[in-house]
């Protein structure tokens, strides 16, 4: 795959076309790139989204991680239904983020639906496999391989990065950094090893994780109204917004005018973990890396 | 071949299920765009090409260059034209849609693999490839100084702002409620909101009375 354009494909459109064209740069990621360019334009014009709107963005970026960990484990371990079930739960922006807007979310569910999606997670945290930590030991004991420096969005500094050549591989604080669920498991204190081999087992934890806040978020939703109609300034204006997806780090800059974009920038967990595989130079890290080419060649 | 990956895991799944026969038949389904400057998805698309009987392009993008079509490269300095497989080689079946229904997708191969005439003559998806994307037009795309032009032109599948004309069009809202984009209102009358048209076709093709027409 080669550079696609991403970004320069972005310049000169109305902040309309943000949704439509992020969902479409990978499909693992459709939600947290839709919603990391949402958020950007959202800081950009200081526009508050609804409480119910938040919560319903957060469901579905939390399936998304479901199905990506699910994903990226099924090389190890059958979790199709598992990958199945965040699927379903990601749907909730609709298919391709499609009621995801500016200022919240178009469209709230229906009761049923939340019913159906409360019993979607419990069936989910009933396939969570927990004695896949005990496999993923043993297996780290018979093959070595190294720890690594983690960063997660929480505690992100733009100005730390530093990108190289294109596609682009990135550097953070000057060191070869991952990012992905074991970044996002370590700083919830739910595994306390940086080993590489342990992404795997962070990934299963991880699911585990996000069904449990998942059912915790629905159980929140009023149904009420998930979006207010925003006012966009004219004049320029700069956001960012950094959020976790379903491989990592999802980072996106947008300039404005008014509704005109005149700049775009994104950056992905796959830029950082790429010069974490080549640092490495190992197939079984690849193996459980497993790089995303889409969010990789932007 | 360049896409998001959708399409992708929706062949995935049918191949899974369907591999036997779609290898005894000789029956290939593509996702995806081909970028003409990428000499490897090029010489891909050929190889698949003859190395099958049937190819069905499944997805927007595969059947019209859909949102691919969007994108110009440029982050290098080098533009990538992504057009539509059915300009770089022959497609006998095309399905619309971004991403298309796994089920309807499913439907559509099942028919091929069985021949079945009459499932096959129902369908609006198995229509030939040329009667759903049109005749090849590879030559815009394949000077590079026009590049730019298409993609900003937007080619579309034949709409302006509206997926039919007005004298066609019924008002029953279909194209409204299928647009994947969300990129269509209604009053009287569907009208395409240009900033978030993703040029799939999906209205066009899901539109009653262009169906009555094909």
């Amino acid at each position: 795959m080669k550079i696609r354009g991403f970004e320069s494909s972005m310049m000169g459109r109305d902040i309309d076309f943000i949704i439509p064209a992020m969902s479409r740069l990978c499909c693992l990621n459709e939600i947290s790139h839709a919603l990391a360019g949402v958020m950007a334009v959202e800081k950009a014009y200081n526009i508050t989204v609804p409480n119910e709107g938040q919560y319903l963005r957060e469901i579905a970026r939390l399936g998304e991680i479901v199905e990506v960990d699910a994903i990226k484990l099924n090389e190890f371990k059958n979790t199709d239904e598992l990958a199945d079930i965040g699927n379903k739960i990601k749907s909730i922006l609709g298919k391709k983020a499609k009621y995801l807007a500016v200022g919240g979310v178009l469209e709230n569910i229906s009761d049923k639906r939340k019913e159906k999606l409360i019993n979607l997670a419990k069936e989910g945290l009933s396939l969570v496999d927990k004695d896949f930590v005990k496999l993923v030991d043993e297996r780290k004991a018979k093959i070595s391989l190294p720890d690594v420096e983690l960063i997660d969005a929480y505690n992100f500094d733009a100005n730390k990065v530093e990108t190289n050549g294109l596609p682009k591989t990135a550097l953070y604080d000057g060191k070869a950094v991952y990012s992905g669920a074991l970044a996002r498991m370590y700083k919830e204190g739910l595994i306390t090893s940086k080993n590489l081999w342990d992404v795997l087992s962070a990934r299963m934890i991880e699911i585990e994780f996000c069904l449990n806040k998942i059912i915790e978020l629905l159980n929140k939703l009023k149904l009420t109204q998930p979006y207010i109609e925003p006012i966009i300034k004219d004049g320029r204006a700069v956001g960012e917004a950094v959020i976790e997806g379903g491989e990592g780090i999802v980072y996106h800059r947008v300039e404005l005018l008014g509704r005109e974009i005149l700049d775009y920038t994104i950056l992905t967990s796959e830029n950082f973990n790429k010069t974490v595989l080549d640092s490495v130079d190992n197939d079984e890290a690849k193996r459980i890396i497993q790089l995303c080419e889409r969010c990789y060649y932007l | 071949m360049t896409g998001c990956g959708s399409c992708g895991k929706i062949i995935k799944n049918i191949e899974k299920k369907y591999y036997n026969k779609l290898k005894e038949k000789g029956i290939a389904l593509v996702g995806g765009a081909v970028n003409l400057d990428d000499e490897e998805e090029v010489k891909k698309i050929m190889e698949i090409r003859k190395n099958s009987k049937v190819l069905i392009a499944v997805g927007s993008c595969a059947v019209s260059g859909g949102f691919q079509r969007m994108l110009i490269g440029l982050e290098n300095g080098f533009p990538q034209r992504f057009v539509r497989v059915g300009d770089v080689v022959k497609v006998d079946y095309a399905i619309i849609g971004c991403p298309p229904d796994e089920e309807e997708v499913e439907r559509v191969v099942k028919a091929v693999i069985e021949k079945d005439k009459e499932v096959v003559d129902s369908y609006l998806v198995l229509k030939p490839y040329e009667v759903i994307a049109g005749k090849p037009i590879i030559d815009a795309y394949m000077k590079v100084n026009e590049v730019l032009l298409t993609s900003n032109k937007e080619l579309c599948l034949g709409c302006d702002d509206k997926p039919i004309n007005d004298e066609f069009c019924t008002g029953c809202g279909t194209c409204v409620a299928k647009c994947p984009a969300n990129a269509l209102t209604i009053d009287e009358k569907p009208k395409v909101n240009i900033s978030k048209c993703i040029k799939c076709g999906t209205c066009f093709f899901n539109c009653i009375r262009v169906k009555e027409a094909l």
